[in-house]
């Protein structure tokens, strides 16, 4: 795995819906059925995860569109949040020395609080689940939402079970 | 789909909702009568056999055997969806059924999950699953002079405005899980017509002894929050997303626990005139 300054990450093209919002993003990944909202500078750095830029070139970029101090280890920060979540085409090691740093590291160190990266994430619901939830489950539908008032858990084969059993059992 | 085919009807209808066309069919013309009442707002009947989905419903009761009783059975094209001695189970379950029909492949509409009342020609949209409050909130502003828009489906069309979708609310007493239907007039409020374009959306759940002190959603956490309630998310993603993003993109959003209907609903239309300027 890349980890230097001249790593050029590639982000992933494929199975993913992009929308753009004023200065942030939401990308819709088809083949998890998750959505994420990148703010201003996590879209900055996926954006210019083009395979052709530099991290450090990213840095220098990012220092201009956000007014800030050129900082690889933002860059860096940003790389392993859009690694987390399969929004690279390959994984990133940050290297030890450029960020080994928690939020509230990075907050001390780099007093960026305002352009820290946030990436926010959901699982989008099956069709089922964005409908009204049930208390008995005989003759409903694998997967439709039940047992209120919290409605935590899927009907499958008739009853009401955990999301987990629920997924490997009916396959919701 | 043959052996339903084979099970004799009394009568069949069709209609068109949203673009799509739909029959229904039963072996009671009475009953056929009694699903009316639970179709889509703004339904239009069609003439033509040729639908895209089928309901089926063989009404049981009372068999030629002496205590022997027959289910209630409905059908959507081939697959068995509902099976009760109750009707009234079945005629729920078609309903709900229908609408998750609509929701999903409806044409030119994105339907999401939520409340929606129209103020000074805004839209005020809270989206949200069941028991989540969304039908107390509406009602609660409806009974402030809001007009009633839905309490279960916010409809966009591909500019972002909302539709009405005037089906009777849902009210729920305190502690029970089934609801009661109360046509929009029982609170004396008016119906919208028109589309409104959203003048604000606010993400919130009832919680005892809450107040209303929200955080502004920026534009990407507030098309989540509206996707996380979207019908056809998973059927198609990229409208879903363009039409929530043009909402999230231009209108207020807020997030945060409330307390007591009342209460946040003043603020809600206190926040929505001071963003159309008192009018």
């Amino acid at each position: 795995m890349a980890h230097t300054s001249d790593t050029m990450p590639t982000a992933r093209t494929d199975d993913v819906v992009v929308e753009d919002l004023l200065d942030e993003s939401v990308i819709y990944d088809l083949k998890t059925n998750q959505a994420h909202s990148l703010n201003q500078t996590a879209t900055l750095v996926w954006r210019h995860c083009d395979g052709h830029t530099t991290v450090a070139q990213m840095a220098t970029l990012l220092a201009k569109e956000l007014d800030v101090p050129a900082h690889e280890a933002l860059v860096w920060m940003t790389l392993k949040r859009l690694s987390r979540v399969h929004l690279l085409t390959a994984p990133v090691t940050v290297p030890a020395a450029s960020a080994p740093y928690s939020r509230r590291d990075a907050m001390r160190a780099l007093g960026l609080a305002a352009v820290l990266p946030v990436i926010a994430s959901i699982v989008v619901p099956h069709v089922a689940h964005a409908q009204s939830c049930v208390t008995d489950c005989s003759g409903e539908p694998n997967c439709s939402p039940c047992d209120p008032p919290d409605c935590n858990k899927l009907c499958c084969a008739g009853g009401c079970l955990p999301p987990g059993q629920a997924k490997s059992s009916c396959g919701c | 789909m043959q052996k339903i085919d084979r099970l004799g009807w009394a009568d069949g209808r069709s209609f068109i909702a949203y673009g799509l066309r739909v029959g229904i069919r039963a072996n009671s013309p009475e009953v056929l009568d009694s699903l009316v009442p639970l179709l889509p707002p703004g339904w239009k009947p069609s003439r033509s056999p040729d639908v895209q989905q089928l309901y089926s419903l063989v009404v049981g009761g009372d068999s030629a055997r002496p205590g022997v009783r027959r289910f209630n059975l409905l059908y959507a094209n081939a697959a068995r969806v509902a099976r009760s001695m109750d009707l009234d189970q079945v005629l729920a379950r078609f309903e709900s059924d229908l609408r998750i029909f609509v929701g999903e492949r409806a044409h030119r509409r994105g339907f999401v999950h939520a409340g929606v009342v129209g103020w000074r020609g805004r839209a005020i949209v809270i989206p949200g699953r069941s028991f989540s409050g969304k039908t107390t909130l509406v009602r609660a502003l409806c009974e402030r002079g809001a007009t009633y828009y839905s309490d279960e489906f916010a409809v966009f069309d591909a500019r972002g405005r909302v539709h009405p979708f005037p089906t009777p609310l849902g009210i729920r007493d305190e502690g029970e899980t089934q609801s009661t239907k109360w046509p929009p007039e029982k609170l004396d409020a008016r119906v919208g017509v028109q589309p409104l374009p959203v003048g604000l959306v606010a993400v919130t759940r009832f919680k005892e002894g809450a107040r209303w002190r929200p955080r502004t959603l920026t534009a990407g956490p507030a098309a989540l929050a509206l996707l996380a309630n979207t019908v056809p998310a998973r059927w198609r993603p990229k409208v879903a997303m363009a039409t929530l993003g043009r909402v999230a993109a231009s209108a207020l959003v807020l997030e945060g626990g409330r307390g007591e209907a009342a209460e946040m609903a003043g603020a809600l239309l206190r926040r929505v005139s001071a963003a159309a300027g008192g009018r």
